[in-house]
């Protein structure tokens, strides 16, 4: 859901940006590790612990064989992710090792992760170096999250957007909009002030995307997520820029979400900043993580 | 392209071009060939294509656009405009031709109340209705294997609810002039009408969906008992 923070903990451990993770929610799982690892968490972060001291979020981790991973609160946002130098070994489908919960396919057995489960992680660049080492748990470098302090979600204008009378336009950008209960991976419903089309005219399927905002025939509204459609029949009166997304998939149900309108040059200008400062980061992490190895492995 | 047709933006990582509200084959046989011309020919940065009944997506990493001036969107659309203007109407699609047995039973079909006071026929005049032709299947969506088949007659086209109910797996529902089955348990907004014992999208299968764009189906009435008949010897 939240890609850019699952990048985030990808690169950390010198990975893809794309490499299978683990998403949780809280309460999270707690992991025991059977051999050492290179770790770092991303997203919400849940106030880790290791053997029950607090570890960092955003910070590479050295895990030794038998330490135990645990969260400890449900701080941070909605989603926390789990990366692991080499990543985890995933049934791969149709392009991706993400598990398919609905269709119980790829991915982890096609299922959510239960107790006792073993989870194994692909061969990387360094595996076999980290396996023979025995150090202190923290490396020396980390992410500053980019300061990110409005809770305002920019979106694009969608192309059914004129249908909406000049007061609901008006209210969209000015009123708030409370995540629902009935919220999951697939869409987020809100609730809020009811807005008005001045067409009533039923608009043939067409697709949509991760992050398109639909308006359904009562006045209220659903944002897209990840495990979105293909295509929908409703009215697609925004779309939340990519840039927001993370931001959105940290909320959960109760938040209230705002939204703001912007140009398709302010969308694309936000969103090529951040991957840009992505790339810096997996230039600067990979030659930080190359020194340390070199520096800790057994002469 | 013969025709006039626009592109425009959805969102900051897809562009739509969209010939019209329409759904009929001539609209379609130009979605088709503009479709599968992307396809086959992707432009450095496109993840992939999208086919409607009349608008084809495509979806980009706006990162790996090639850019000379202008937006992202605005490089996606010339380019994009110089690909639709060339696509000449392709040739006839030879689908499959699959009969697909559905049970209209009340108890499979939460909405056939509803449509029957809306459309003010009876039950039978609906079944009748909906299963005495054959549909053509324009895209699939939605769902994982989900085919938009049309057209239903103009009596039997309900709009959609105001508000996505769940849906069991093998679900038929009517939505305007289209049809369609439910491929797995999910939200929908479609009117129930029906329930179909056929696998319409299988994990283990070489496609996984069974329909595909430009395959004719005709559905074909059978009772409570042949539905769970055909469960058992399936299962």
């Amino acid at each position: 859901m939240d890609v850019f923070s699952a990048a985030a903990a990808n690169i950390l451990v010198g990975n893809a940006g794309d490499t299978a993770v683990l998403e949780m929610h809280y309460p999270a799982s707690s992991f025991r590790f059977t051999q050492s690892a290179l770790i770092a968490i991303g997203g919400a972060g849940f106030s880790p612990t290791i053997n029950g001291e607090p570890a960092p979020v955003l910070q590479p981790v050295f895990m030794r064989k038998n330490d135990i991973l645990q969260f400890s609160s449900p701080s941070g946002g909605a989603r926390t992710y789990l990366a692991v130098h080499g990543g985890f070994r995933t049934e791969q489908w149709l392009g991706s090792g993400s598990t398919h919960l609905k269709l119980a396919h790829s991915g982890y057995k096609g299922r959510k992760l239960k107790k006792n489960d073993a989870l194994k992680i692909n061969e990387g660049v360094y595996s076999q170096a980290i396996k023979q080492m025995n150090t202190p748990t923290a490396l020396p470098w980390k992410i500053i999250p980019l300061s990110d302090d409005s809770d305002v979600i920019s979106v694009l204008r969608g192309k059914e957007w004129e249908q909406l009378s000049e007061a609901s336009m008006r209210l969209f950008e000015e009123r708030e909009f409370q995540i629902t209960i009935q919220s999951d991976r697939m869409g987020y419903r809100l609730e809020g002030e009811v807005l008005n089309r001045i067409n009533s005219m039923e608009m043939i399927s067409a697709a949509v995307n991760f992050g398109t905002v639909q308006l359904l025939p009562d006045g209220q509204l659903i944002v897209l997520m990840a495990d979105h459609q293909t295509t929908g029949g409703y009215p697609r009166i925004a779309h939340v820029v990519t840039a927001h997304l993370g931001r959105l998939a940290q909320m959960k149900a109760g938040d209230k979400v705002r939204f703001r309108c912007v140009t398709q040059q302010q969308a694309e200008k936000m969103l090529l900043e951040k991957e840009s400062y992505l790339q810096q980061l997996k230039t600067t992490c990979a030659l930080h993580l190359e020194e340390w190895i070199r520096k800790n492995s057994k002469k | 392209m013969p025709d006039k047709f626009v592109i425009f933006p959805l969102g900051d990582s897809a562009a739509t071009i969209y010939f019209g509200n329409v759904i009929d084959m001539p609209t379609h046989k130009k979605v088709a060939s503009l479709y599968y011309k992307l396809s086959r020919h992707p432009f450095k940065g496109m993840i992939e294509v999208v086919a409607c009944y009349a608008s084809v997506t495509v979806f980009y990493n706006p990162t790996e656009i090639e850019r000379e001036c202008g937006s992202v969107f605005e490089n996606v659309k010339r380019k994009l405009e110089a690909i639709a203007s060339i696509v000449e109407e392709s040739k006839e699609v030879a689908g499959k031709r699959i009969t697909i047995p559905v049970c209209y039973d009340n108890a499979f079909a939460p909405d056939i109340e509803t449509l029957s006071e809306w459309s003010g026929l009876k039950i039978d005049e609906i079944i009748g209705m909906h299963s005495s032709q054959q549909y053509h299947v324009y895209m699939v969506g939605f769902l994982p294997g989900f085919a938009y088949m049309g057209n239903v007659p103009a009596k039997i086209a309900m709009p959609r609810k105001a508000r996505p109910e769940k849906v069991a797996v093998g679900s038929v529902g009517i939505a305007g002039i289209q049809t369609g089955i439910y491929p797995m348990d999910s939200p929908g907004g479609w009117q129930i009408i029906g329930k179909t014992p056929l696998k319409i999208f299988d994990v283990m299968q070489q496609p996984p969906c069974m329909l595909g764009a430009g395959d004719i189906v005709q559905f074909k009435p059978i009772t409570k008992r042949e539905l769970e008949n055909f469960k058992c010897r399936h299962s």
